[in-house]
């Protein structure tokens, strides 16, 4: 008893994360059907990231046909090879052997979200510190609140593929935080490959990025003077960061074009294993232009079940450039404060995207909370 | 007496001594059990195809000849079906099912395969067009989306140049039309006698729509014989079953009225049986019957057109022991009865008589009827519940002791999504119920998966069924949303989904001899209902409203906290241009206060000048959060 009391001191996140994955395969045991009808909800699952559509494309890719050339399937062609690997889910074997693998998903997610808390980027930029500094949330209950989140284990539960597209895109803001811009934008490549919403994040990460990069050129020409605060060392380094510093236009097309180089590799790799190129169609008009009506909790679906032929296409039009449109909007106006631009552009993803789903919802909750320090609260986490 | 050999008997005792002749037609007749008459039509007609290419027609219909020829199709097979074969009970299909059809419409052809994709898309597509004008059938939504190219399905039943190679099989089929007697009139119209000589004559809506089960069939093939010209034959079969009790209602009273309670005729051997309950009774013997009655009309003529036709027009099958009579009101000479077989009465319509007319008198017999057990036993039903998914579960039963080779094919409409790696194919033997279900390997499979409103579902399966045996064939579904004007105007009806046809391929000759059949046949299973979920069709208007507004608040919000700025109401500077309005607006205040006082004819309070205006400051920004004020503030 001691001793786990010791261990729940001293190792904190050892403890939560064992816990989260306990959960996750707790429920897969004591309820077997779970993860099955979970699946089929459409709070869940949509028809592009459904674990039974990607069933039905592996079938399909496993016996030599395109996957592609059929109405089911619209998910990333590079999941195939990896699920091609794990036994067959239609046995209890293969349910858990997928649930383990989305229970490491979640693990990996909370630690990145663990590493962009315990960086301090969320109420530290740059140009910018936050008086409500010390009220911010620590490291440990933000994962926990991911790892907790019923909407993460139901999702982690029901093991749709945007689960993949989470990771990734938590993975590149947390990169950005540690001021690596290649790994940053390689990141947020797979994140847009696998469905096509994150390139809107680009340009907050990018700026995130920046950001750090500049803080951290700033330290290296001044080590001595890194934990002044005051007025007169603000200065001089404001000074030595003119000279040092990247030039933004060079860098975001630096970005840019890693991103874009990134998601060429993806493409050809892609192309490799499939038989055709149908698959860009397949997965990106999908997304675009929402041909299939399966329900969703989105408004996307509930706009367009109803929506006369004739203006269907200029309100898709207008569905995408209203998302669009804030991205940049955000990074102009929290430029001193690039984390809360990524944030607020994963929450109207969450809330705008065309297949709206619980998972999406559910790590944008806790993104929300790097946020923290904003909230109005009583008590003290 | 196999009802195959039957049909073909005709035509090869002929062949034996004479030349085909170029127009022949037959009508065989069955009494079926439990008071069921199987009537099966059969008009061949034939021309050369040096004939039919110089556009010369003579018994072949001109209208479907020039169709085809434009389209260029090498060989045309239209089925307009109704009704079920009900196969437990009527025994196996007549003509092996191959002149039968799935419920609704169903077509297949070889076209000319020169051009590529694109140019057979087009000859389909202005076949299909060209014979929905000539039948009145809705056969020009026959696009896309039902068309299938079935692989192992069908094969040509003429005989081809080239082995067959240079032509494409594509097959539509539309469950949902309604087959009826604007059908039957232009059918009618390609036959020589046009329905008014000879067995055609008996062909009436009223009957034939009426039946239990009809279909209606066109085969048009080319076919060579060993040292002749090749010719391209056309036959059109009409089979129908008719309920000989409701057929012969008197024309004079032709609702459907219930029968007065004196003439129920009930089973009183049930316990059940009581004054207010009545269990019909299973009918007894042979029911008495003409053709007359049942169609309505005698046969009228004949229609003995081509040289050489010696073939007989009426056979009928049925125990040697029944008594039939033939009355015409010509003269006797060429009525033809054939001894060949017991069970087989054959008659030729006389070529003077005006009216010809068959009818069997109620009798009992002893001698059980004798009924050939169908190859294969189908079915296939929808299962689950809700408007989001289902399943598909057909039922195959085998009930001969070998082993059957079937061919299962489906297409389905877009809107239904299967699920492949949901498949399940799981045999039962039937013989004993204790043994565990084996899982059937399909020997081939091939797939097509559904394109969103482009494309519908090929499923086709090798299977093997074993011997006395019954198997499952599952699989889920999700069930689309159509868009809002997708939806027929009946939308809550649901959708028609084609049936399953089946083909039971012929057992090697080799392995089990005389056992089985030696050329293959069909089943199709009935056509489904298909529920999908259907919208609210009023309320598109409120849709648009309620989600344009949601969309347009959370974007008025945002970017109204975008462009503003945050700071206390107190710090606001004045800007430049309110001071000066505020200074001019003074001015002209005072200046019109002194024109006032001025007016009043007095001095006093000339110059009381107020610069009032430009009070508001900040405005809205002023309300919003406090918190955010005391970050901005410190950004500087």
């Amino acid at each position: 008893m001691e001793t786990l009391t010791k261990v729940c001191r001293d190792q904190p996140k050892h403890v939560l994360f064992t816990a989260a994955a306990t959960i996750r395969i707790l429920a897969v045991l004591l309820f077997p059907a779970l993860p099955d009808i979970l699946t089929l909800r459409a709070e869940l699952s949509t028809p592009v990231n459904s674990f039974k559509r990607l069933q039905e494309g592996l079938f399909l890719y496993e016996r030599g046909l395109d996957p592609y050339d059929g109405g089911i399937f619209h998910q990333a062609p590079l999941l195939l090879p990896l699920f091609a690997l794990l036994p067959s889910s239609s046995l209890w074997l293969g349910r858990l052997v997928s649930i383990l693998l989305y229970t490491g998903l979640d693990l990996l997610t909370a630690d990145c979200l663990y590493q962009i808390a315990e960086s301090g980027v969320a109420h530290t930029s740059r140009l910018y510190t936050s008086p409500r500094k010390d009220r911010a949330w620590t490291s440990l209950s933000v994962a926990a609140v991911h790892l907790l989140n019923p909407f993460t284990i139901m999702t982690c539960l029901a093991r749709p593929t945007s689960v993949f597209t989470t990771l990734f895109t938590i993975l590149g803001i947390s990169h950005a935080c540690q001021a690596r811009a290649t790994t940053a934008a390689f990141a947020v490549a797979i994140a847009s490959h696998t469905s096509l919403h994150p390139v809107m994040l680009l340009p907050p990460i990018g700026l995130l990025c920046y950001d750090r990069m500049c803080a951290q050129s700033a330290d290296e020409t001044n080590t001595s003077e890194a934990n002044g605060a005051a007025p007169e060392p603000m200065k001089t380094k404001f000074a030595v960061d003119q000279r040092s510093q990247p030039k933004p236009i060079r860098f975001g097309l630096q970005f840019a074009a890693t991103c874009i180089a990134a998601e060429a590799f993806l493409f050809g790799l892609s192309r490799l294993i499939l038989p055709s190129w149908r698959f860009i169609p397949s997965i990106y008009m999908t997304l675009l232009e929402l041909p299939d009506l399966t329900p969703n909790a989105g408004l996307w679906w509930y706009f367009f079940i109803e929506m006369f032929d004739a203006f269907r296409s200029f309100f898709l039009g207008v569905f995408w450039l209203h998302m669009l449109s804030y991205s940049v909007p955000f990074c102009l106006r929290f430029q001193k404060q690039p984390l809360a631009a990524v944030v607020l552009m994963m929450g109207i993803i969450a809330v705008f995207e065309p297949y709206a789903n619980a998972g999406d919802a559910g790590a944008w909750l806790s993104c929300l909370c790097l946020l923290g320090h904003l909230f109005e609260r009583k008590y003290v986490l | 007496m196999k009802l195959a050999q039957l049909l073909v008997l005709p035509a090869a005792l002929l062949s034996a001594v004479l030349a085909i002749p170029e127009y022949s037609e037959h009508l065989h007749l069955r009494p079926l059990p439990n008071g069921y008459l199987y009537a099966g039509f059969n008009f061949t007609a034939s021309t050369s195809l040096s004939a039919y290419e110089s556009q010369h027609f003579r018994y072949f219909p001109r209208s479907l000849g020039q169709i085809l020829q434009h389209s260029g199709t090498r060989e045309l097979h239209l089925r307009f079906a109704l009704g079920r074969w009900d196969d437990e009970s009527w025994g196996s299909r007549p003509r092996d099912g191959k002149r039968e059809g799935g419920t609704g419409v169903e077509i297949w052809a070889w076209l000319d395969s020169g051009g590529g994709k694109p140019a057979v898309e087009e000859r389909w597509s202005s076949l299909v067009n060209s014979l929905s004008g000539l039948f009145c059938a809705s056969l020009n939504f026959i696009d896309r989306t039902k068309t299938t190219r079935p692989v192992l399905s069908f094969e040509p039943e003429g005989t081809h140049r080239g082995g067959g190679g240079g032509m494409e099989l594509l097959h539509g089929t539309l469950p949902h039309e309604v087959v009826c007697t604007e059908n039957l009139t232009p059918y009618l119209k390609l036959l020589p006698c046009k329905g008014k000589a000879g067995i055609s004559s008996l062909l009436d809506g009223h009957k034939v729509f009426d039946a239990n089960w009809q279909t209606m069939s066109i085969d048009v093939r080319p076919v060579c014989h060993v040292g002749e010209e090749c010719r391209l034959e056309i036959q059109q079969t009409v089979d129908i079953v008719l309920d000989i009790e409701r057929s012969m209602r008197p024309r004079n009273d032709p609702i459907p009225r219930p029968r007065p309670v004196e003439e129920l005729e009930c089973d009183e051997s049930k316990s059940y049986h009581a004054s207010d309950s009545c269990y019909p009774r299973r009918k007894e013997g042979e029911m008495a019957w003409s053709l007359s009655k049942i169609f309505g009309t005698p046969v009228r003529g004949s229609c003995h057109v081509a040289d050489g036709d010696e073939c007989p027009d009426v056979s009928l099958e049925i125990s040697p022991d029944r008594a039939v009579e033939v009355l015409h009101s010509g003269s006797n000479e060429t009525l033809m009865s054939h001894a060949q077989n017991q069970r087989l009465r054959v008659y030729r319509l006389s070529d003077s008589g005006k009216y010809t007319d068959i009818s069997l008198t109620q009798q009992i017999i002893q001698e059980a009827p004798h009924q050939e057990q169908p190859p294969l036993y189908a079915s296939r039903q929808i299962t689950g519940f809700g408007q989001e998914r289902g399943g598909m579960h057909a039922v195959l039963h085998n009930p001969h002791t070998y082993p059957q080779r079937i061919v299962y094919l489906e297409s389905l409409p877009w809107f239904l999504r299967p699920y492949m790696h949901t498949l399940k194919v799981l045999s039962h033997p039937t013989t004993s119920h204790d043994q565990p279900a084996t899982p059937v390997k399909p020997d081939k499979m091939f797939y097509t998966p559904a394109l969103d409103r482009k494309r519908g579902t090929h499923l086709e399966l090798l299977l093997t069924i074993p011997a006395q045996s019954t198997v499952e064939l599952t699989y889920d579904f999700d069930k689309a949303i159509l868009r809002y004007t997708e939806y027929p105007p009946d939308a809550n009806r649901g959708f028609d989904v084609a049936p399953a046809i089946i083909r039971v391929l012929p057992l090697n000759s080799n392995s089990t001899a005389g056992n089985g059949k030696t050329q293959d046949s069909y089943l199709r299973t009935t056509s489904l209902l298909l529920p999908l979920p259907t919208p609210d069709f009023s309320m598109p208007y409120n849709v648009i409203i309620l989600t344009s507004t949601v969309i347009a608040l959370g974007f008025g919000s945002i970017f109204n906290l975008l462009v503003r700025r945050f700071v206390l109401a107190e710090e606001v500077p004045r800007s430049a241009l309110a001071v000066r309005v505020a200074g001019v607006m003074g001015k002209v205040r005072g200046w019109v206060r002194s024109l006032k006082g001025r007016m009043r004819g007095g001095g006093e309070g000339g110059g009381r000048a107020v610069g009032g205006a430009g009070e508001a400051t900040g405005g809205a920004g002023g309300m919003n959060g406090i918190s955010g004020v005391a970050e901005s503030r410190k950004e500087r």
